[in-house]
């Protein structure tokens, strides 16, 4: 049976390939099927029109009949080293004006509604080292990469000039490479003036030595594509409105500015709209597919939104490695960033691993408010701070969310107005820095639930004003400051937390109490290497043991239940006593051995499994006291 | 069944290679004096030169003035039968013998009424030769 519809299929095929007229200008064949010419009528001896297209006589080189096949709407343009051959489909060849120079190939496409209920669909193919296209038009088009490969040592190798949204769709299966050449004024390799569609189940590989490798002067969606930027003097994609990956494997690396960079288009922000209708919003969104960047200039930005920035799914892999800089315009110590957003960020899905060497730089950086709602972060600051001056320096953090402003005195009697901050619903987030905080809001904090483990050598999480935990699993591991440490108020209502601290006067959980703020503890399961803070609020009733032993594991139970399983750290500078607390009858033992279950905060803490063994530790009541860092002057960006 | 399947392929086969048949063997040019010429489209190639084009294919050349030539059309006629034209206006219609079948208001209700086949049309400015498919 299956034969049978090949056969019709076949045969069908034959069919298809009725009698073409073929009329060339050049390097320009039109093709009109013989089923459409209808009347071809001849004026005053001089031209010929065909279906709307008139030619002038002296303009035909050829014309012939020939078994050609014609699809309708496309125009095909093969490059063959410095020559380009272009066809235009009889049905739409009066909407479309080609010019060929070599392989330099320019086409005005003039309808402004669709022919014959579609758009007109160019398709590129062949090899030129000097060939382009420029495409100007006033109607949405499609332009597919069938095994292209193009450079244009002048200028841009795609300008399309044309403000409607445009289709760039790569062939399945095939291998597509543009290059352009150094010292041009074009804005891209691969330049749009209108919306860019980046789509298909092809390869484009992309390598711009003038400007940014990929430009489109208003959105830019990819979806299935497989995208590759080798290298870019600007950013690797650079679009207005807004930027979402909905599909596919985008990599970018080799780039002198940023890898994504998305700014609005006016001056007020749409916010995001429904189905994206009309927004202008500076936003990207990262839907799903994977998102490969690596950039390595100073201060750039793996992804840079004017906007927000909010990933629902897929893989997002970025490394930066910049050193920071002085910005002259802005006055200020940059650091490079793997996720920055002027406005929000929010994670609700995927899996992020990013990673900074750069001094100054942070693996997140949202202005407005960080949002963690699922997905698993991992992010992983190396680098020490950027310092141009006394006044002007740049920390490397692993995520850093939220404003401060100052809006009067100085010092300790400074007063500041927040915006944004840190929220976590849900999600695993693994945050380490080097030198400065793992985890920092210029704002609040509140976690509600999720896995969040940070390690530092100053405060593991850190909030300039107020910090809550009402849920979820926390742990602030410092190896030389407090574990959890808010310059404004710190609430424990619920959740799990487990601070580590370094030797006096850091606390395992700080508040600022110097600030006239204070440590709220009303519920949750708490351990804290270091202690409290002094002049605790403890409505919980809270424990303490002066002693404990490194690298080993406790059992902290409430009543007879097993409240948290957790591992002592081994860092050289550790605090005392070490505070526990549960909402009930609370006991710890010592020395326990650990089973099953699953392993969180990088391997210190052990839920739903079961223990055995241990030997019960001697606790002693305890009401806070233990000093603390207290205030202290602000990092800089 | 496999006999059926292979009738059904053939006949399929079949009446696609007879659309193939009903396609354009003849590309014709009519002259502003109403003469028509068709030529076979088989290995057919057109030039524009000197005031001139040229028809050329594995009958020979045709060559027409460019200045006379008034229009050019594929047909499946080698008498050159014209697709109609969409001019309006009263046409008398009559069968190939030259019995006259009718006058029309326009082309397009002479088209309405008559039944496939082909026609002699007389219009107001021309009398050409038609065909309804």
């Amino acid at each position: 049976m299956r034969s049978f519809f090949v056969m019709v299929a076949l045969a069908a095929a034959v069919a298809a390939q009725a009698q073409t007229l073929c009329v060339a200008t050049g390097n320009v064949t039109y093709q009109f099927p013989a089923a459409q010419t209808g009347m071809m009528t001849f004026v005053d001896g001089t031209s010929l029109t065909i279906l709307g297209k008139t030619f002038s006589a002296s303009d035909i080189t050829k014309a012939y009949v020939a078994e050609t096949p014609v699809t309708d709407n496309e125009v095909t343009i093969a490059y063959d080293g410095s020559r380009a051959a272009v066809t235009v489909a009889g049905n739409v060849a009066q909407y479309v004006s080609v010019s060929v120079n070599g392989a330099h190939v320019t086409i005005e496409q003039t309808n402004t509604d669709a022919i014959d209920g579609d758009e007109i669909t160019y398709v590129l193919s062949g090899t030129s080292a000097d060939g382009e296209l420029t495409l100007a038009g006033a109607y949405k088009c499609t332009v597919q990469l069938a095994g292209l490969t193009l450079t244009n040592p002048g200028g841009a190798a795609i300008n399309i000039t044309n403000k409607k949204r445009i289709r760039l769709s790569m062939k399945k299966d095939t291998e597509n490479t543009l290059a352009d050449g150094a010292g041009g004024s074009q804005k891209a390799c691969l330049y749009s003036k209108g919306q860019l569609q980046l789509q298909g189940h092809g390869t484009l590989t992309v390598k711009a030595a003038t400007a940014h490798a990929i430009k489109s002067g208003d959105y830019i969606t990819a979806s299935n594509l497989t995208l590759n930027v080798t290298s870019a003097v600007g950013d690797g994609l650079s679009c207005n409105r807004y930027f979402q990956l909905m599909s596919g494997s985008v990599t970018i690396s080799g780039t002198g500015d940023d890898g994504i960079q998305c700014d609005l288009d006016g001056d007020t922000s749409t916010g995001e709209t429904a189905d994206h209708e009309d927004e202008d919003s500076g936003n990207v969104y990262i839907d799903d597919g994977t998102l490969t960047i690596s950039v390595t200039s100073a201060a750039t930005k793996g992804i840079k939104a004017a906007g927000d920035l909010t990933v629902r799914g897929g893989i997002v892999n970025v490394t930066t490695s910049g050193n920071g800089t002085y910005d002259s315009e802005e006055r200020d110590a940059k650091g490079s960033a793997g996720l920055s957003a002027d406005g929000n960020m929010t994670i609700s899905g995927g899996t992020l691993t990013l990673g900074n060497t750069g001094t100054g730089g942070k693996c997140i950086k949202a202005d407005g408010l960080l949002t963690i709602a699922d997905g698993t972060i991992t992010a992983t600051n190396t680098a020490s701070q950027y310092r141009y001056s006394s006044s002007y320096t740049a920390s490397a953090k692993a995520i850093k969310a939220g404003t401060r402003t100052q809006t009067g005195g100085s010092g300790r009697n400074a007063t500041y107005s927040y915006a944004g901050g840190i929220v976590v619903t849900g999600g695993t987030v693994t945050a380490s820095a080097t030198s400065h905080e793992a985890i920092e809001s210029k704002s609040t904090i509140a976690i509600s639930g999720g896995t969040v483990y940070a390690t530092s050598s100053d405060d593991a999480i850190n909030s300039a004003s107020d910090f809550t935990i009402s849920g979820g699993f926390v742990m602030g591991n410092s190896t030389g400051n407090d574990g959890l440490d808010a310059n404004g108020n710190c609430y424990i209502k619920g959740g799990t937390v487990y601070a580590v601290a370094a030797r006096q006067p850091e606390v395992g959980i700080d508040a600022n109490t110097e600030g006239g703020y204070k440590l709220y503890v009303t519920g949750g399961t708490i351990v804290a290497i270091g202690g409290l803070e002094n002049s605790s609020s403890l409505t919980q009733t809270c424990y303490s043991t002066s002693s404990y032993s490194k690298n080993t594991w406790y059992g902290l139970y409430n009543g007879s239940t097993l409240a948290l399983a957790f591992k002592v750290p081994s860092n050289s500078s550790m605090g005392t006593p070490l505070v526990v607390s549960t909402s009930g009858s609370t006991t710890l033992k010592s020395g326990i051995t650990t089973s099953g279950g699953t392993t969180i905060w990088n391997g210190f803490g052990q839920v739903d499994g079961s223990v055995s063994g241990g030997t019960a530790v001697s606790l002693s009541s305890y009401t806070g006291g233990n000093g603390g860092g207290g205030w202290r002057p602000g990092d800089g960006w | 069944m496999k006999k059926r399947i292979l009738c059904m392929m053939l006949a399929v086969v079949g009446a696609m290679s007879a659309v193939q048949a009903d396609d354009y063997p003849y590309l014709a040019f009519q002259t502003a004096d109403g003469t028509v010429k068709a030529v076979s489209i088989t290995s057919l190639t057109l030039t524009f030169q000197n005031g001139a084009l040229t028809a050329t294919n594995a009958d020979g050349s045709y060559s027409f003035a460019l200045e006379n030539l008034g229009k050019m059309f594929f047909t499946t006629e080698p008498t050159a039968v014209q697709p109609l034209p969409v001019e309006g206006g009263d046409v008398e219609v009559f069968s190939v013998t030259g019995i006259s079948l009718g006058r029309f208001a326009s082309l397009q209700a002479a088209e309405a009424q008559m039944p496939r086949g082909i026609y002699v049309v007389k219009t107001d400015s021309e009398t050409i030769k038609l065909m309804k498919r």
